[in-house]
């Protein structure tokens, strides 16, 4: 009987632990598509942004969102699925904020099945991640709403942090009822033109339009305003203006009128620019250089910034290695910027993700917001940074280099209410008695932004792209990012208002800022002492050169004195001895951080141990002394 | 009410002090912080990586609770079965219940005790640059969990055993098995033995998956949940074993 008892209650714990098993499993399995979260990120980057939720809610055509993801494939890395998960529990969570207007499909594309012949006609390429076995893998997603359709073709995992923002943008450009109008207007031939240098070399008469007017036709309509012009048409949604040289006062005063309409400005000004330097008909290059550089100065003045069309910013951090045709060497240009990393806002999503834009010889904007707008620095020198006459950085003359400790804002976005340039309204002009009919706006009906950039260059597909010809198409490769800030700034500024606001939650680079700084003192201090070193091993180089030389010409003698012998053994050794210094100094560079990564690594490891160590014993000790025989 | 929890809590101090009474509490918190020292710092390559966060001090703890979790709970009942005190615990005016849970917060917050004390590390990041310091809230969060999970499914397997070594032997298979439950080789291994239903589930089953969640800052429910359920099934599961054992 006791023993019968004894099995009853084991069975009964045995099957209550199944029971209780089950019911953990599927606890879990409940509250699977739960959304209940804290997000303890500093910029929050786990919680939907109210813009999106704007997004959402303004929806009124049904929006259908095609997720291709190869779950089932063997051998699908976990980290990926987990990551393909989150983007199904993100795209959940718009679904539910949008009113029941976004539909969500999801497709398994395993190989030769309809969800993969779906996932091609929506442009979605399968990957190979795992090469050379495996079947390539989908992973992305297409938007599309009545006739527009935007793609994601593969979701990476890399851009985590902008996903949100990829979605909302999608979602926004198919419910957008027509193609945005870009006036494009400019003072250098950019739609191709008459090119008096070619004309010159015999070439056409017509020289190319630039590359990337021909990439923006392909998402936007765009046309073509003169730099004359009067007024801006109305259903010009965004304004380029790429060095506006020519530009008259009522041009501005159009200009003006636009952006107090709600209509976005972006301006590339520049106080030199190459392309048109280039493109003067022959003469003195002096008097071109002094006549070149293009700015909109009633406008950049009211907006509360000067443009200063003699100075160029040159940057030590940002310098460029450029091949000098004189030395046949390759020389830095510190007036030939190459911006990336802290030279961005690393912050805002027209930015954030740009690796390197090239910014030859470009000006700065000195001033702060005016009243009413808010300004955004894009771009930035560093602190190395100083102002240079243009003519001196023209001519690559770079003596004295004194940096300012100042970071130069290089480009600006403005945003909010703008008041007028043209307080006293129409700009009129003498003899011109029949002034045009029209409202004339003193303050912006609607917010508007406007974003002015000091150097137009970036925009030549020269200082970002190489142009490769492949059958008969002319295939870019990009170098640079320059391209991609154009297009990030546009979309921006003719995008849904809202992503503007959705905040960009970029890779924050957090990097060890004491080790940098102390890194950064340490080149100073020994900055010098290394140029020194190094002009002395050049000097040396250079003498020993000179003697090989002498060698050469006196071939007839085939022997050479003792005292050229001599010399070159001296400065053989000269040289050798410079270059042991020079490497001691480098590695006193590093002393000081290794130093402190020493302590650090140490006190660490080493430090708390020792101090439960010692507490346990004085513990134990102060234990024995009570508990001692007395 | 109130007794219960006077009742566990009286538990939990008597186990807390007895740890505290041999040199072993102090010999565990030293080698668990010279471990996590030397794995975050050397092996880690904290200041290779150049990045203000405590990523490379939060990789190891999986792997390292792994061995020094089931050190600290495997002798938490087979010790009492041992010396016989098992029934003389059972009888006092104390439930399985209560001793059960007193006995497991005892040594989780010795295990927090423990956690606690790498606060040099957190200053230390912070001196360096500015980190994200709610990340590493919810680091720490997910690492507590994590070593309360392993805590329970050891409370178990101690609770089956007069042997300690066998305990801690049997804790370490269990907590592996849970690690590697989304590695790709076992489940490939599932694919090739064609239960995919079965994959998703044992996929779900990972630890891995829950803590990383904590690791990107997040303090989801779902991964809570997880650590939860993991929990409680273990201490259910050791109260079961028990009352078999003193049926017995």
């Amino acid at each position: 009987m006791k023993n019968r008892k004894q099995l009853e209650t084991v069975l009964y714990s045995g099957l209550g632990v199944l029971v209780m098993l089950v019911i953990a499993v599927a606890l879990n399995a409940i509250f699977a598509g739960a959304r209940l979260r804290a997000d303890l990120t500093e910029d929050q980057a786990f919680t939907l942004s109210e813009g999106t939720k704007r997004i959402l809610g303004r929806l009124d055509t049904p929006v259908q969102v095609r997720f291709y993801f190869s779950a089932s494939a063997p051998d699908m890395d976990p980290a990926l699925k987990t990551y393909a998960q989150r983007v199904q529990d993100l795209l959940n969570e718009f679904r539910a904020l949008s009113n029941g207007k976004l539909e969500i499909k999801k497709f398994d594309p395993s190989p030769d099945s309809d969800a993969e012949d779906s996932a091609n006609v929506d442009g979605i390429q399968g990957q190979q991640i795992q090469p050379p076995f495996g079947d390539p893998i989908y992973f992305g997603l297409a938007v599309s709403s009545l006739d527009n359709r935007a793609v994601i073709p593969f979701i990476s995992p890399q851009r985590e942090r902008l996903l949100e923002y990829d979605l909302a943008r999608a979602i926004a450009q198919v419910s957008r009822p027509s193609k945005p109008v870009l006036g494009v207007m400019s003072g250098l031939p950019i739609f191709g033109g008459m090119d008096p240098m070619a004309m010159m070399r015999g070439g056409g008469q017509r020289s190319e339009p630039w590359i990337f007017v021909s990439e923006l036709k392909a998402d936007y309509e765009v046309r073509e305003i003169p730099v004359t012009a009067e007024k801006v048409d109305d259903d010009v949604n965004l304004l380029v203006v790429v060095y506006p040289k020519g530009v008259t006062e009522a041009t501005q005063f159009a200009m003006d009128q636009f952006v107090l309409r709600g209509g976005k400005l972006i301006a590339f000004l520049d106080p030199l620019s190459i392309m048109d330097a280039r493109s003067a008909m022959g003469g003195n290059p002096l008097q071109a250089a002094a006549g070149s550089g293009a700015t909109l100065d009633r406008l950049v003045k009211a907006w509360g910034y000067d443009f200063d069309l003699n100075k160029v910013v040159s940057d030590k951090q940002f310098q460029t290695e450029l091949f000098d045709p004189r030395t046949q060497q390759p020389r830095a240009n510190p007036s030939f910027l190459s911006l990336s990393g802290r030279g961005f806002d690393t912050n805002d999503v027209v930015t954030s993700q740009l690796g390197r834009v090239t910014l030859p010889f470009t000006g700065w904007f000195d001033g702060s917001a005016a009243e009413g707008l808010k300004a955004t620095t894009l771009f930035r020198s560093s602190p190395d940074s100083q102002l240079t006459d243009k003519m001196m950085a023209q001519f690559g003359a770079t003596e004295e280099f004194k940096a300012s400790g100042k970071e130069h804002p290089l480009a600006v976005r403005l945003a909010g209410r703008f008041k007028t340039a043209f307080p006293d309204g129409r700009p009129v002009a003498p003899g011109d008695t029949n002034a045009p009919a029209g409202e004339v706006l003193k303050e912006g009906k609607a917010d508007s932004v406007v974003v002015l950039v000091g150097d137009s260059d970036l925009l030549h597909e020269q200082n970002f792209a190489r142009i490769q010809e492949l059958f008969g198409q002319r295939i870019m490769l990009p170098f640079a990012a320059n391209l991609t800030f154009l297009q990030n700034v546009i979309e921006q500024l003719t995008g849904d208002p809202d992503l503007i606001g959705i905040r960009s939650r970029a890779t924050q680079m957090r990097p060890f800022t004491k080790v940098r700084e102390m890194q950064a003192e340490a080149e100073i201090r020994y900055e010098s002492k290394i140029r020194e070193l190094e002009k002395s091993l050049q000097d040396t180089q250079q003498k020993l050169n000179e003697i090989q030389r002498a060698k050469a010409d006196v071939s007839q003698q085939a022997i050479l004195s003792d005292e050229q012998q001599q010399e070159i053994l001296r400065f053989q050794q000269e040289r050798a001895k410079v270059n042991q210094e020079l490497k001691a100094v480098r590695k006193q560079l590093r002393q000081d951080v290794d130093r402190l990564e020493n302590t650090l690594k140490w006190a660490n490891i080493v430090g708390m141990a020792f101090l439960v160590t010692a507490a346990g014993l004085v513990i134990a000790f102060v234990k024995r002394q009570r508990t001692a025989a007395r | 009410m109130n007794s219960a929890f006077a009742n566990t809590w009286a538990i939990t101090k008597r186990e807390l002090s007895s740890y505290f009474a041999s040199p072993v509490a102090y010999v565990f918190i030293v080698i668990f912080l010279l471990m996590t020292g030397f794995f975050t710092f050397m092996a880690g390559g904290f200041f290779q990586r150049g990045e203000a966060s405590l990523t490379s001090f939060f990789l190891w703890h999986p792997w390292l609770y792994l061995f020094l979790v089931p050190a600290v709970g495997m002798r938490l009942w087979s010790e009492e079965r041992r010396l016989g005190t098992l029934e003389l615990l059972l009888t006092m005016p104390v439930t399985a219940a209560q001793a059960i849970i007193g006995k497991f917060l005892a040594s989780w917050l010795f295990l927090a005790l423990s956690l606690a004390l790498t606060f040099p590390v957190w200053f230390t990041v912070n001196y360096l640059g500015t980190p994200d310091n709610g990340v590493i809230i919810a680091g720490y969060v997910g690492s507590l969990l994590l070593a309360g999970a392993y805590l329970a499914i050891t409370c178990m397997t101690s609770a089956l055993t007069r042997n300690q070594v066998i305990a801690f032997i049997l804790s370490v298979v269990i907590c592996l098995f849970l690690i590697l439950a989304g590695w790709p080789p076992v489940m490939d291994f599932l694919t090739s033995v064609g239960a995919p239903g079965l994959k998703d589930f044992v996929a779900r089953l990972s630890v891995m998956t829950h803590f990383e969640s904590f690791q990107r800052g997040v303090l989801d429910f779902r991964n809570v949940l997880y650590f939860a359920s993991v929990i409680g099934f273990c201490l259910f599961t050791t109260g079961v074993i028990i009352r078999t054992h003193r049926a017995g």
